[in-house]
């Protein structure tokens, strides 16, 4: 729960040009204060505090009903409630753990039924479950049969089982305890790692231009000469307008996102010894994750919202880019949302596919959006073209116009 | 809109003369997008015919006479090896590149080449504003707001052990404590400083600073600093012997501000020099010793060796020359039609910009990285070790560089550059010959770009 808004807090802190030291003469007298040889040297004081202690009673009253507070919560004794007691039966052969009679709304959304309404649980769900307090954990085997298993017990026995690792299990312990519905991905099967290329869907291709349009280009607007690839690429001479010139600068191939890349020259090199094997390891979603307000259904589960892949800091770097676009490929097809025609900032931070990577760092997990951008497919020339120059961030989205603002460089 | 704004067209009515002049239409100053002309037809107004006869008319006449879009002499500029710069000191050719397209920076400005108007300004011959000064009384003001927030939680505070006085158990002991403690921690430099700036704000202060020798040496120099603070720098000679004598006629103020020569020169960085030269033909690269001109071949090897410190030669040029991966990069960018300029102060390698900077914020910030995606970079152990140590990046190294973007505001980009093995990438070359000789062009388009957008996501923030 560390980062609740996190984003919000530094944005309510002051503008970080006020900080801005480089622009401005710095006067450095106030560190003679440090230097002169008194009893007590100070520190010097930049900025006001929150939370300082002034010495009021009531300051004082504040500090001392929190810290109440928060020993009552952390002293009331956990108990089963018999009502809702769940007892789950470990079998160490196949690391399921079996429920006999399942109850309880945790359950919805959790494990597997059979035909006898038994519920078998995935090493993580039983883990969340008994970390939670919400299932009692027994042993199942021909000896000790029915010993209850501690919190470490349930630990030591699930944790490293079917490819459960520590990362995986913080990932899916800090969704569902967000509230979140969570399922296994792809990242659990690796054999199946080819099967999940995705292709792009077709496009629908823009509308043929009107009739009267067609004729006026036809008269107006002449065939441009290719351009000179020793340069320079416009050539001094007449155009009718800079979406002309624009044409002719085009000159690097960037990625097209409603194309597929060329996988097969990856598969045949990964067999080489090449990227994504030995060298690089391939990312797939660890898990879907649907939000807790979705009509989740186990037996007929809708497309989820996120799709997680879970990364361990300390031993992956930044994935490169063979590592990301296998990924992505991986990942359903999902473009700017129709409408979005115009908004250039909008349907480029949307992307046509996109995944969350979860980078977990010895148990803090930090989540990062990875959307493919598809810069290429938004040319803002013809935009700028069509905004006819004097009118001020009209196709920003955000109308600025000329005002500048706070809280942001520029 | 800013504050400012909405103060000044709150004040419009009563206090008409003393208001600032108006900023300058950007929409018109910036309204080309490069600095090559386009001439686009006059529009079609059907409720007005005679627009039809203007429209055929203007056909006609550039079917005749056809303009052309650049310039007859082209934009000078020399190549300064030391800064790794290309300077450009014709001051046609320094408004043109930054007007239209944003080329650059002023060696002695933030942005903007505005030396000479802040120069004039101090010397009290204009009255314009430049960004620099905005900034510096946006934050005189935002201080000004800190001390009075700060003043007013401190009474509050005040008033609080006031009340409190009574009701302290051990009475006079406990309260001395807490005073003193109060005291201790609010008797700093900072304060003292803050209540020598109430002083001038005319504000009654709390109380009497506490008189030790420290304060007053301070509070002194806070008086000093504060004095200072309206010129930043000591008035001039000119101003004194202006106001003695009656006040300067219009042409002496002209003639005085034509003496002032122009010490700014616009600086423009490798790629932005390269895209000038190569792409849009509108600059000349000299060389600064003997002034010759530089062609497109030799700018591109000598902007590649010089990418590295100490240049390199010209044998030891790789297809991953950092030049060759930022300007792929940059190319990209503006032939989509982005505003695109350094963006070393948010700690990414470009800005985005819709339009430009005078508009609106920078929406994206995008760090260019290599991908060693062509089979050659894993050929053999020795490539795959080198490789994997060029293309390997943190997750600290990611984590820091979004963070400044999330606390600026901007999106980050991860643009990735697919580097062609060294083969297609020959180190030297000359203008084109024969057949057989690659050109510029076919360099870089062997570079392939896929951009990425990272950013934060936060579980509790997306539940519903």
């Amino acid at each position: 729960m560390a980062d609740v808004d996190e984003d919000a807090a530094i944005r309510a802190t002051p503008d970080p040009t006020d900080t801005d030291l480089s622009d401005e003469t710095q006067d450095f007298r106030f560190l003679s204060t440090l230097s002169l040889a008194t009893d007590h040297p100070t520190l010097p004081r930049r900025g006001e505090k929150d939370f300082e202690h002034h010495g009021t009673l009531s300051q004082n009253e504040t500090l001392a009903a929190s810290r109440d507070a928060m020993h009552n919560a952390l002293s009331v004794p956990r108990t089963h409630n018999p009502k809702n007691l769940i007892i789950g039966l470990y079998d160490p052969s196949d690391d399921s753990t079996i429920i006999e009679q399942p109850k309880g709304p945790n359950l919805r959304t959790m494990g597997k039924g059979d035909s006898q309404g038994r519920l078998s649980l995935l090493p993580e769900e039983a883990l969340y479950l008994v970390e939670r307090g919400s299932l009692d954990l027994r042993w199942r085997g021909e000896e000790l049969e029915g010993i209850p298993l501690s919190l470490q017990a349930a630990y030591a026995y699930l944790l490293g089982k079917q490819g459960l690792t520590l990362e995986r299990y913080t990932v899916y312990a800090g969704l569902k305890r967000s509230g979140y519905v969570v399922q296994r991905g792809p990242a659990w099967y690796p054999e199946d790692y080819d099967k999940d290329f995705i292709p792009p869907r077709e496009l629908e291709r823009p509308k043929p231009l009107g009739l009267f349009a067609q004729f006026y280009n036809s008269i107006f607007d002449k065939p441009l000469p290719e351009a000179p690839l020793s340069g320079p690429l416009v050539t001094p001479g007449f155009y009718r307008n800079y979406n002309s010139i624009y044409r002719l600068l085009t000159l690097i191939p960037a990625h097209d996102p409603c194309a597929p890349t060329d996988r097969e020259s990856l598969r045949s090199s990964a067999s080489m010894g090449h990227p994504t094997s030995p060298t690089h390891l391939r990312i797939r979603p660890a898990f879907y994750v649907w939000k807790p307000t979705s009509d989740f259904k186990k037996s007929a589960p809708p497309p989820p919202n996120f799709r997680i892949a879970v990364i361990n800091a300390r031993e992956e770097s930044f994935p490169v880019l063979e590592q990301l676009d296998d990924l992505l490929q991986s990942v359903p097809y999902d473009p700017p949302p129709p409408g979005s025609e115009g908004q250039t900032y909008r349907r480029v931070k949307h992307g046509w596919r996109n995944v969350l990577l979860a980078v977990v760092d010895q148990g803090v997990v930090s989540y990062m959006r990875v959307a493919d951008a598809g810069f290429g497919q938004e040319k803002v020339y013809e935009k700028r073209g069509r905004g006819g120059g004097g009118k001020r961030g009209g196709f920003s989205g955000r109308g600025r116009g000329g005002g500048r603002g706070r809280g942001r460089g520029r | 809109m800013t504050s400012r704004e909405a103060a000044e067209s709150l004040s419009q009515p009563s206090e008409a003369p003393s208001r600032p002049p108006p900023r300058p239409n950007y929409g018109k100053i910036h309204a080309k997008p490069l600095p090559v002309t386009a001439y686009p037809l006059p529009p079609l107004i059907p409720h007005n015919p005679l627009s039809i006869l203007h429209i055929a008319f203007t056909y006609l006449y550039r079917l005749l006479a056809p303009p052309s879009s650049h310039p007859k002499i082209l934009y000078q500029a020399y190549f300064s090896a030391e800064t790794r710069s290309v300077h450009v000191t014709d001051e046609t050719a320094v408004r043109a590149l930054w007007e239209r397209g944003f080329f650059g920076k002023g060696s002695l400005s933030r942005s903007e080449p505005s030396w000479l108007n802040r120069e004039k300004k101090r010397r009290g011959l204009v009255a314009n504003e430049t960004s620099e000064e905005y900034t510096a009384q946006r934050r005189a003001e935002r201080r000004r707001f800190k001390q009075e927030r700060a003043r007013k939680e401190r009474e509050a505070i005040e008033e609080k052990l006031k009340e409190e006085r009574p009701i302290h158990e051990n009475g006079h002991l406990a309260e001395q404590t807490a005073r003193s403690r109060y005291e201790g921690l609010n008797g700093g430099l900072v304060d003292s400083l803050a209540e020598s700036m109430e002083c001038l704000f005319e504000q009654q202060p709390l109380s009497p600073p506490a008189p030790s020798l420290i304060t007053f040496s301070l509070s002194d120099a806070a008086n000093d600093t504060d004095a200072g603070k309206e010129g930043h720098v000591p008035p001039l000679p000119t101003e004194s012997a202006a106001s003695d004598n009656s006040k300067p006629t219009e042409q002496e103020i002209e003639a005085e501000a034509a003496a002032i020569e122009n010490q700014e020169h616009l600086q423009l960085n490798p790629s932005e020099a390269f895209f000038l030269t190569y792409a849009l033909g509108i600059l000349q690269i000299r060389d600064r010793a003997t002034s010759a001109l530089l062609p497109s071949e030799t700018l591109f090897s000598l902007f590649r060796r010089h990418s590295y410190f100490p240049p390199c030669e010209s044998q030891d040029l790789q297809p991953d020359d950092p030049f060759l991966l930022q300007y792929v990069a940059y190319h990209h960018f503006r032939s989509l039609g982005w505003v695109i300029r350094p963006g070393i102060k948010f700690a990414v390698d470009w800005l985005l910009y819709l339009r430009g900077p005078v508009f609106s914020h920078a929406e994206f910030a995008v760090m260019v990285l290599p991908a060693y995606t062509h089979p050659h970079w894993r050929s053999t152990h020795e490539l795959q070790a080198s490789t994997k140590k060029k293309e390997t990046k943190s997750w600290w190294w990611l984590h820091c560089v979004n963070r400044v973007q999330s606390q600026v505001r901007k999106s980050l980009v991860i643009c990735y550059v697919e580097v062609p093995p060294p083969w297609a990438v020959p180190a030297v070359i000359e203008r084109k010959a024969s057949v057989e000789d690659i050109e510029i062009g076919q360099i870089l388009q062997k570079y392939k770009v896929r951009e990425l957008t990272l950013k934060r996501w936060t579980p509790n923030r997306e539940r519903d």
